[in-house]
């Protein structure tokens, strides 16, 4: 067989070269790894907003050719101050001077755009009133504002004639709104994030409470709630060192191992931090992984010392052999997950991309620190005679667990196994049709929905006028014809189209305001609420549009629709019917382009993640299947290992299903992640079956010695990988805990995949006989 | 407040040089000239599309006639309901414009105005309705008539300028000068974009009809709606107000428009007079009372007048004893069955008089959008119309239904 042709033929020079100069190696290695240290400090986290989206989708490519047209419906913040007390209303002097100073703090915020901050206090944002000779309108708290009761009644009475009910007055006129547009730069949301805590707790009281939400604020609590992950890795650090001390009884053989994967981690950081890359919350799984990927091997190459040394060699010899024997197979399972996640690149969105970077460098790096650096330190270092003894001691021992397991490559097993599998699998099938694309809940989804962000946002959307979900139909024109009749005409019956659409609440467009106006300059009056075809009428309304409704070449004039929610099926129907409207539009003079706003950039997301879905999949498996074939030269190999990893994939995906997890940014690369690190179990189990059958035993006895061999390091590989990101089911942010949770369940059945179906599998295809007749 | 009178007028003059300069300025308006016979009405004269949020759309007028409620607003929505506004059918329309009057000249036969001078009738008691008239049809063939006439006026007279000896050339000028703004005047008045919307329409007879709009607009049919004949230019209105109201209260006709305008006809609308406005404001509405022989007038900020000798003196609804009185606009006048008045206002707000002589009442609805009109539907709910569409108002008082009857359907 070819692996274990090439582990017998390839021994000398490589190995030479690392043991012939140990404190050589052993310094460049410390050399770089303080140099990387010094890097790794300094990374940070980040989040930036254009890395998480399909920057190649054409909605997408729309919104950012158009981006500086957009700006008003840009990053903003909404802050509002609400009162605790059932009975009262914001029409109290005490309300309103916290109100302005708030406003006041949220205005010297160095990201916040000082000139377009708004709230009641604000004298841009004005109430109207038509009189004989005009209209008559001034700011909403007069300047002969004196907080005595007939002042407040004016800020009553101007409030309710200037329509900012739902906008900046709560519906039950117990908070109050300021809407903060940040200034177009790079910002340090993280910065911000703290700095707007400061306020809630400054303006929070008994009497009042704060509520924040918006883009920016968002970014700022998950950059907050993936810093805690941080602490995540301290109790996987400690647990994953009390179970390798569990297996190997020595304190020793207990430390290498966690300070390689340790200093793999450090590597990997630092590299990331030297190539210009932070941690975002989603690349900020790959630390963990790198983590237990490299205790894993590390165990592998302790595992054979161990035999090595209870067989009676010395510490270097041990070290030797050990790298001998292991040091070609894992790298060729570190290779196989590399390409495994490297096959996430060919999803358009930038953080999956630099997920798969990160961890492909991550297991590059451990080829480096566990299979060179570990058996090099453990050829000083040497194995504990306690361990020598247990593993001896365990030897020994008849396990009647791996006797019971072995059984599963019998001939009467076997096809009740194989049955069972079948039986499973189809009903995980069953169960991933119920497969969601997209994000299911409510609210920001990145966040558990008791969720700081997610109550108030709750709040914010139940009692305002709009909803959170905003998708924006910009409507394109010839440049200065955005003020003519067909071009507005076509956004009244676009909108007309949409009130048809059950997902869409309601819709905002220039248009409303131009009609809104039209009526205004004539004395209010209802029936001139409607465009006219007249040129002059239409210029004279449009011309008093706020900012950021027209861009200045007058070729954009966006049309913002507000969804009851952002799940998948409510996007396709929202983009399904304005792409029908398109098409049905009898005008040339007008384009209707798909999509702004935060549910335009969900539409392409999901458009995105489902096209890449299956494809990458069908390309992991691919690739996988291909590393497996050129290791083994046999397409038997290829059945053993993949078809098992294929079931997981399955119930994986109908776990999604149940626990109501949609494919989306972060789950998506769970898939390749699983399948990448999931082929290891069985490249080790297999190599070492047929290698035992290769010496003339039968298949349960083959794979007897299999288990008493690796069966214990591949289970505790998938206990130590399962625990390293187990911990992050426990993460304040819901998408890190939905990839814990999906990570914990691949790794563990993978594992039981392997153990169980790659011998049932085995016993049809390595049946002694053909064994015999093929060798 | 007009912007396009249709009378020449000093003012119309400012205007138009603003909109010349406004044509040089602004290049869409090339464009939109090339095009400019086609795409009002490609964009308008569609099916108005089943809405299903059309109860809840912008609504102008409800009316009830027979056992059927009618209302029309957005869209070219007209909507239909047989069980007391429980549920409502879209009608079949054949525009999309804003729809702004509905009344019904026999149990069958309604009709309806609205934007791009459009006026359509229901033959089916409003379940699908037909276009009746189009102003852009009149436009079109006016100024085949008459802009070519002004045209040959206008090169004569640069011809005789040119010919003429130096003394007489001043005057003739001046007559040149005058002779090119009454054709730009004429090109403005027919160009099909200028459209009036047209307000209110009124059946004084089952064959006499009117319909008002903005600019001055006046259309009139003699025979029940077969034809209908723009007599914009017999009404004494310089400075084209925009006419919001037309009515009648025994041989007299009213309308009654924009800053304060107010005419009157006692000849079946051959001759028009201008009545003496007791404000300057503009008014919204004018509606009669038949059996008490009063009108009631009304409009911008409050502003309610009635008068007992068809319109020749005014006294205001709310006498200086009346605790407050009120600032919003008012939309509307309706008459209840028992004699009690509403007065639909902006806001939300109406204003409530059980009997004739009681004080005004005022009320808020709880939607606080501004109602249009509204009529009593049963024993303590009234209903409305207006921003949001309909609106069910439980009213504190026991209102009596008013009772259906062709000629007095339509307040």
């Amino acid at each position: 067989m070819h692996l274990s042709d090439s582990i017998s033929a390839s021994e000398s020079w490589f190995e030479n070269i690392l043991f012939k100069h140990r404190p050589f190696w052993l310094f460049i290695l410390t050399f770089i790894s303080l140099m990387l240290a010094a890097q790794a400090i300094q990374i940070r986290p980040q989040a930036s907003f254009e890395k998480l989206i399909p920057l190649q989708h054409p909605y997408i490519e729309n919104l950012m050719q158009h981006k500086d047209d957009l700006q008003g419906l840009g990053n903003s913040l909404r802050i509002v101050l609400s009162i605790k007390d059932q009975n009262k209303d914001i029409f109290d002097a005490d309300y309103l001077e916290h109100l302005r100073q708030l406003q006041d703090e949220i205005i010297f915020l160095a990201a916040t755009d000082p000139a377009q901050v708004k709230s009641l206090w604000s004298p841009s944002v004005r109430w109207t009133e038509v009189t004989e000779e005009g209209f008559a309108g001034g700011s909403l708290i007069p300047n002969t504002y004196d907080a005595s009761l007939a002042s407040l009644q004016q800020v009553r009475e101007n409030i309710l004639k200037s329509g900012q009910v739902g906008i900046l007055v709560a519906n039950d006129f117990r908070s109050a709104l300021i809407q903060a547009p940040l200034l177009p730069v790079e910002l340090d949301y993280q910065a911000l994030g703290e700095q707007l805590e400061l306020l809630r707790d400054k303006y929070s009281n008994q009497t009042y409470q704060v509520h924040i939400i918006g883009f920016a604020k968002l970014v700022g609590d998950l950059i907050e709630g993936a810093t805690q992950v941080g602490t995540f890795f301290i109790v996987a650090f400690i647990i994953t060192g009390l179970l390798l001390y569990a297996y190997s009884r020595c304190i020793r053989s207990a430390l290498i191992p966690l300070f390689c994967s340790f200093v793999a981690v450090i590597w990997q950081l630092g590299l990331l931090h030297l190539l210009g890359f932070g941690l975002d919350p989603y690349s900020m799984l790959v630390p963990f992984l790198v983590f237990a990927i490299g205790v894993s091997h590390g165990v592998q190459m302790v595992n054979a010392m161990v035999i090595e040394a209870s067989h009676g060699a010395s510490t270097l010899q041990a070290a030797r052999q050990a790298f001998r024997s292991l040091y070609l197979a894992g790298m060729l399972a570190l290779i196989s997950d590399a390409i495994g996640f490297m096959t996430l690149f060919f999803i358009e969105i930038q953080v999956i991309k630099e997920l798969a970077l990160a961890a492909s460098l991550g297991v590059a790096i451990i080829i480096i620190s566990n299979l060179i650096m570990l058996p090099l330190i453990m050829s000083y270092a040497g194995i504990g005679k306690k361990s020598c003894l247990h593993a001896q001691r365990q030897r020994q021992i008849h396990s009647p667990t791996w006797q019971l397991l072995a059984q599963a490559s019998h001939a009467k097993i076997a096809p009740i196994s194989l049955a069972l599998a079948l039986l499973i699998g189809i009903m995980g099938l069953y169960g991933s049709s119920f497969l969601k694309i997209g994000d299911l809940d409510k609210g920001a989804p990145e966040l558990r929905p008791h969720s700081v962000y997610n109550l108030d946002n709750a709040y914010i959307t139940d009692k305002y006028a709009t909803s959170a979900d905003i998708m924006v139909v910009m409507v394109k024109s010839a440049p200065q014809a955005c003020v003519t009749y067909p071009v507005l005409a076509g956004i009244e019956a676009l909108q007309a189209a949409m009130q048809n659409v059950p997902s869409v609440q309601s819709s905002v467009s220039p248009v409303n305001i131009a009609k809104r106006v039209i009526s205004g300059f004539n004395e209010g009056n209802l029936k001139w609420q409607a465009l006219s075809s007249n040129q002059f009428i239409l210029n004279n309304a449009m011309s008093q549009l706020p900012t950021g409704m027209m861009n200045n070449q007058c070729d954009l004039l966006p049309v913002i629709l507000y969804l009851q929610d952002h799940k998948a099926q409510t996007l396709t129907q929202v983009t399904q019917a304005v792409e029908a409207f398109a098409n049905q539009y009898p005008s040339d003079e007008v384009e209707f382009l798909l999509a702004a706003g935060s549910a335009g950039i969900e539409a392409a997301t999901n458009a995105e993640i489902e096209h890449a879905q299956s494809f990458m999949l069908i390309f992991v498996y691919i690739v996988v299947s291909l590393l497996v074939w050129f290791s083994f030269r046999d397409w038997r190999a290829v059945i053993c290992i993949i078809l098992p990893l294929g079931l997981t994939s399955v119930l994986c995906q109908a776990l999604m299903a149940a626990l109501g997890i949609g494919v989306k940014v972060a789950t998506l690369p769970v898939i390749a992640l699983g399948v990448g690190i999931g082929v290891d179990y069985g490249i080790y189990i297999y190599a070492r079956l047929i290698q035992y059958q290769k010496e003339g035993e039968s298949l349960t006895q083959a794979y007897y010695h299999t288990l008493r061999s690796t069966g214990k390091a591949v289970s505790f590989t998938g206990f130590t990988l399962a625990l390293g990101v187990f911990t992050w089911i426990f993460s304040p942010i819901k998408f890190q805990a939905d990839m814990g949770i999906l990570l914990t369940f691949m790794f563990l059945w993978n594992m039981l995949g392997a153990l169980w179906l790659l011998p049932a599998f085995a016993h049809y295809l390595l049946t002694d006989k053909i064994q015999g007749s093929t060798h | 407040m007009s912007i396009f009178p249709s009378m020449p007028s000093a003012r119309m003059r400012i205007w138009l040089a603003c909109l010349l300069l406004a044509c040089i300025l602004t290049p869409q308006l090339q464009a939109s000239t090339t095009s400019k016979y086609q795409y009002p009405d490609t964009y308008v004269l569609q099916t108005s599309p089943i809405n299903r949020q059309a109860t809840s759309s912008l609504l102008l007028d409800l009316i009830r006639v027979g056992s059927r409620l009618l209302a029309l607003g957005q869209g070219g929505h007209i909507l239909y309901s047989d069980d007391q506004g429980q549920s409502w059918q879209q009608a079949q329309v054949p525009t999309t414009s804003l729809l702004t009057s509905i009344t019904f000249s026999d149990a069958r036969t309604g009709w309806a105005v609205g934007h791009q001078g459009l006026i359509l009738t229901t033959q089916d008691a409003g379940a699908s309705w037909q276009i009746a008239y189009r102003h852009a049809e009149y436009l079109a063939q006016a100024a085949q008539i008459h802009l070519p006439a002004l045209r040959t006026q206008v090169d004569q007279l640069s011809q005789a300028v040119q010919n003429a000896p130096a003394h007489q050339r001043a005057d003739m000028e001046a007559e040149l000068e005058q002779a090119r703004w009454d054709l730009e005047d004429a090109r403005f008045l027919y160009q099909p974009e200028a459209l009036p919307p047209l307000l209110d329409i009124h059946f004084s007879s089952a064959q006499e009809g009117w319909a008002v709009g903005a600019y001055n607009t006046l259309i009139h049919t003699q025979d029940g709606g077969q034809t209908w004949q723009p007599i914009s230019q017999r009404i004494p209105n310089p400075d084209g107000m925009h006419l919001y109201a037309v009515t009648h209260l025994k041989d007299a006709l009213f309308i009654a428009g924009e800053g304060g305008f107010l005419a009157y006809s006692t000849d079946q609308g051959q001759h028009w007079s201008t009545l003496d406005s007791p404000y300057q404001g503009s008014w919204f509405h004018i509606q009669a009372d038949p059996q008490q022989g009063h009108l009631y007038l009304l409009g911008l900020r409050g502003h309610a007048f009635v008068s007992q000798d068809q319109g020749h003196s005014w006294q205001s609804l709310f006498t200086s004893d009346t605790q407050t009185t009120p600032k919003v606009s008012f939309n509307a006048l309706r008459i209840l069955a028992d004699g009690a008045l509403v007065l639909w206002g902006q806001a939300g707000e109406y204003w409530y008089q059980p009997h004739n002589q009681a004080p005004w009442q005022a009320y808020q609805a709880p939607q606080g959008t501004s109602l249009m009109t509204g009529l009593a539907l049963n024993h303590n709910t009234l209903l409305a119309v207006g921003q949001g569409g309909l609106h069910k108002i439980k009213h504190p008082q026991v209102v009596t239904p008013s009772t259906p009857s062709p000629s007095t359907q339509e307040p």
